[in-house]
């Protein structure tokens, strides 16, 4: 513990010499911050893409003076209470003249307008001049036509520095690089082309992995049109959904309703949730009528006699002769629509139905749960409001058995939000398209809870609570008897001073996991307690520093287990010219064991983010620069390492280095022509 | 048919002794309390206390209100179990020396039945202290084993820390009093917590209860007015874990209130309560206001 002390005592003191350096700078902050957004909002999980959304919504940002309420209320972390208060706003003010102009709205919280407002942008209406715009308009018709047009190319590159076992046993087929290519065509916001190929760490080919899509928006009653690879995201996720979505984190009342998206070309880098044929949206009166389809081969594990599917792995990965062996092995055909019907704009209804035919029939008792290959779904959805209180729901059939999801968010001002939800997903409703709001990362199986969670920003600062309890009525993988858990979370911010943030959190978390006790296996309750202490400090408008300590505890007291985990870290944004940007983190840390690891959210190239485990005894450290080039290039550059010197080996089987040094390299060009 | 006759007669009494080993055991678990609105809010509401059922909760809170009250409140089968069925009533006056207030429980089947009568003085000091204390009859019948008594006292306090903040604490049975020589049958049980009016329409309300035996349980209610004759209601513990949400209708003289309680291994109840008010015209909040001079 000395050294922590002494780096702590480093670090505090190499913050004052960087004040006292800069501290006289001046420099506009324009760079949008999503990673504090994100963090803890999303389930623990190492790089995904979850930006490719909100990345839709950067570079089409919603028009602010003349979206509707329902394109508002899609913006992420916004909500229906306070797109109506800015409607309202507009209505009666008149229209918008800058985005910070939300900032004059009282009845919002200056919490949420940060939030929110990178995914807006003021639209410069046409008025009295209109004619006369009409008529300039043809003259430049050609040039506009090249203006209208837009090619975004990223291309990203990244390696390890060690090579792992797989490697030196000749196990991975492929060389460690990592590569992402992207590539978009847009004519006007509506009509995008794209192209992406993605080759992972010992893969062979870089095309190992590729996506195309061609979609078109707003054609008189073709509201949308994607051929291609796209992604279906409807109600509340129990018929169909994306790979991801909010999970419980620090914001209480944001994860319990889902803003759905219904079609959206993919962008994205996952390999797996993602369809791949037609879907179309047609919207007629009141009526939004969609049709899908998809034909899409998958990664199978697949019996060599019976040829009958064992299980679906959702990796990607494909390193391995094993893993190359599963590659695409099944297929899987959709067929399906969704009728919506829009009474007005507070009162919605939608009924899907799709049926999925698999090439291979299911193994009895494979990890899927599933048997035959023909499988059918229809759900009713419903998602209304009556003043400040919003009620949704969806009901989800599967020919055999309904599961149910059902949320009540009340608003009744704009500073309190009180969110609850009840689940309720049957041991045998299989749909393996679901992602639903719950304990088992998007699984709709087995699992009965209840949500309950609070919003407050107070004079004394912004608190989010949030208390959920839950069942798992029948034996899961882990379990084979019934299990119980609930989780308690608050957290609690404040601005101290005016360029001092103070942010506290505090989690609970009781679940029952098997142990051996006493030479016997028993259900035994684990209590894994998190507390968390932060504080932000803004420099000088170009350096913003964050240090951050935080504590964990796993126990089990019939085992008589009890281990802590420890972590602190500094970070640094400095901003050094207004096209670089220089982010910088030293972690150190000190866990018993993986079971109380900390978990920390990186800053990651454009696209990316991490949340990494932390544990055992250690140091981490990275360095991210940013550097905009030209006005159309972007340069972004991360190096991080992790070093544990009391380990021989890092990590396992054909991931484990032989060494106590794990870095890594990374490089993306982005170009926006 | 004789070995038919054991047979019932073996299912009879097991059933009987799974009952009577339930109510010892489920004595300090919410749905024991009363009032509908209390249950739905989780039992949170020790420093909200603002109906006529605060008799048997924080009885300090009743001398917030200045109108007659009487209430009644049953939960016809809690998990299902019939046998567990409770009722009570109470009945308040506000008289120019504090405010009085009366109860009576009754909760049971045929082979056991408790009762409880109470009666009880509120009154506060200044606009903002409000004390209460109760004394309770307490009578449990066996039947062919016979009956017992206890006397207990039941103490409470509420002041209003600012005009939207309350804080209140209350007492169950401070002189640990029992049935005859067994320690413990009547559980001594600590509540204390915080109540805020965020607007006036709704309170969020933090408490703690602590029973001598038991491991401390945080509870959380949330109680809002949404239109002027509906309000909905909600609310959670830890240590046991519950969930409980409910409804109120509020016209002219008539509260009426349900409540769906959840606990995590023992399923579902529903709770009914109907109040009877003399005297308020305006809804309870606003009329309570009024009464302590408390501005908007």
């Amino acid at each position: 513990m000395n050294r922590f002390y002494l780096v702590l005592v480093l670090l505090i003191f190499s913050q004052f010499s960087i004040i006292a350096q800069l501290q006289d700078s001046i420099f506009t902050d324009s760079d949008l911050n999503v990673d504090d957004i994100f963090e803890d909002s999303f389930t623990e999980d190492s790089e995904s893409d979850i930006y490719d959304t909100f990345e839709d919504f950067l570079l089409n940002p919603i028009k602010l003076n003349s979206a509707s309420l329902e394109e508002l209320a899609s913006i992420p972390f916004m909500d229906l209470n306070s797109a109506s208060i800015i409607i309202s706003h507009r209505n009666k003010f008149g229209k918008f003249i800058t985005t910070d102009e939300l900032y004059s709205i009282t009845q919002l919280s200056e919490d949420l307008i940060n939030k929110i407002i990178p995914f807006l942008k003021v639209d410069k209406t046409i008025t009295n001049d209109s004619v006369q715009q009409v008529e300039q308009k043809e003259e430049i018709l050609f040039t506009n036509i090249l203006k209208k047009f837009n090619v975004q190319i990223r291309s990203r590159m990244g390696s390890d520095l060690q090579l792992r076992d797989g490697y030196l046993e000749g196990n991975y087929v492929g060389s460690k690089l990592k590569s992402y290519n992207r590539i978009l065509f847009k004519y006007s916001p509506n009509i995008q082309a794209g192209v992406i190929t993605e080759k992972d760490p010992g893969e062979k080919s870089f095309l190992d992995y590729y996506s195309y899509h061609f979609s078109t928006k707003n054609f008189g009653e073709l509201k949308q049109l994607v051929l291609g690879d796209y992604n279906l995201e409807f109600a509340q996720g129990l018929l169909l959904w994306s790979s991801y979505s909010f999970s419980k984190g620090s914001d209480a009342t944001l994860p319990v309703k889902r803003n759905s998206r219904s079609i959206r070309a993919h962008t994205g880098s996952s390999e797996y949730g993602f369809f791949r044929g037609a879907s179309v949206n047609f919207s007629l009166y009141d009526f939004n009528l969609l049709f899908f389809y998809s034909s899409k081969k998958l990664d199978a594990n697949i019996d060599t006699i019976s040829s009958e599917i064992k299980s679906l792995p959702l990796t990607g990965i494909h390193a391995t002769k094993t893993e190359i062996s599963r590659k695409n092995s099944a297929s899987e055909t959709i067929i399906g629509s969704r009728l919506e019907y829009l009474l007005s704009s507070s009162h919605k209804f939608g009924f899907t139905y799709y049926k999925s035919k698999f090439s291979n029939p299911f193994q009895k008792n494979s990890a899927s749960d599933l048997s035959g290959k023909n499988f059918s779904f229809y759900s009713f959805d419903f998602d209304n409001r009556f003043g400040p209180v919003n009620i949704f729901g969806e009901v989800a059939n599967d020919m055999n058995t309904t599961a149910l999801y059902g949320g009540l968010i009340i608003s009744p001002l704009s500073k309190f939000q009180f969110a609850s939800s009840v689940r309720y997903y049957p041991k045998n409703f299989n749909n393996l398209h679901a992602f639903g709001f719950g304990e088992q990362s998007g699984k709709t199986q087995n699992e009965f809870g209840i949500y309950s969670g609070i919003k407050f920003i107070s004079d004394l600062g912004l608190f989010n609570i949030y208390y959920d309890k839950f069942k798992l009525p029948y034996s899961t993988l882990e379990n084979p008897v019934p299990s119980v858990g609930d989780e308690f979370f608050i957290t609690y911010q404040k601005k101290i001073f005016k360029d001092f943030e103070l942010k506290l959190r505090f989690k609970t978390e009781s679940n029952e996991v098997t142990e051996q006790t006493d030479n016997i296996k028993s259900l035994t309750e684990r209590i894994r307690n998190s507390y968390r202490f932060e504080f932000d400090y803004l420099v000088s408008k170009k350096i913003k520093l964050r240090t951050r300590l935080e504590y964990n505890t796993y126990q089990i007291d019939e085992m008589n287990l009890f281990e802590k985990g420890f972590l602190i870290y500094e970070d640094i944004k400095f901003s050094l010219l207004n096209n670089l940007t220089i982010y910088g983190r030293i972690i150190l840390f000190d866990t018993d064991s993986f079971n109380s690891a900390v978990y920390e959210f990186e800053n990651d190239l454009t696209g990316l983010f991490s949340n990494l485990a932390m544990y055992d005894e250690g140091i981490r450290y990275y360095v991210l620069i940013k550097y905009k080039v030209l006005k159309n290039i972007s340069l972004s550059f991360k190096y991080a390492e992790t070093y544990k010197p009391n380990e021989r080996f890092l990590g396992s089987g054909n991931n484990r280095i032989n060494g106590n040094v794990d870095n890594r390299m990374n490089f993306q060009i982005d170009i926006n022509l | 048919m004789d070995l038919k006759i054991i047979e019932q007669f073996n299912k009879y009494s097991m059933k009987n002794l799974f009952i009577a080993l339930t109510i010892f055991n489920l004595n300090i678990l919410g749905q024991f309390n009363s009032g509908a609105k209390q249950i739905a809010l989780n039992n949170s509401d020790v420093a909200l206390s603002n109906d006529v059922f605060s008799a048997f909760n924080n009885i300090s809170g009743l001398a917030q209100l200045n109108w007659r009250e009487l209430g009644i409140y049953y939960s016809p089968a809690p998990f299902g179990l019939t046998e567990l069925a409770n009722g009570y009533l109470a009945y308040l006056e506000p008289t120019s020396f504090g405010t009085l207030s009366f109860g009576a429980m009754t909760y049971g089947f045929e082979l056991y039945r408790e009762s409880r009568f109470m009666t009880g003085y509120s009154n506060k000091i200044f606009n903002n202290f409000f004390y209460g204390l109760s004394i309770n009859v307490h009578s449990v019948n066996i039947k062919n084993y016979g009956n017992a008594f206890a006397f207990y006292l039941n103490v409470g306090s509420l002041v209003y820390l600012m005009k939207d903040l309350r804080f209140g604490f209350f007492i169950d049975n401070i002189n640990r009093a029992t049935f005859s020589n067994e320690k413990e049958q009547i559980p001594t049980v600590f509540h204390a917590g915080f109540s805020y009016d965020i607007i006036k329409e709704l309170a969020i309300n933090l408490s703690v209860e602590k029973d001598l035996r038991y491991e401390p349980s945080l509870k959380f209610g949330l109680d809002y007015d949404l239109i002027e004759y509906l309000s909905i209601r909600s609310g959670f513990s830890n240590h046991p874990s519950n969930y409980s949400t409910g409804i109120g209708i509020n016209y002219s003289m008539l509260n009426l209130d349900y409540a769906l309680f959840s606990h995590n291994d023992l399923g579902l109840t529903h709770q009914f309560g109907l109040i009877i008010n003399f005297g308020s015209i305006l809804s309870r909040k606003t009329e309570i206001r009024k009464f302590l001079g408390v501005s908007d």
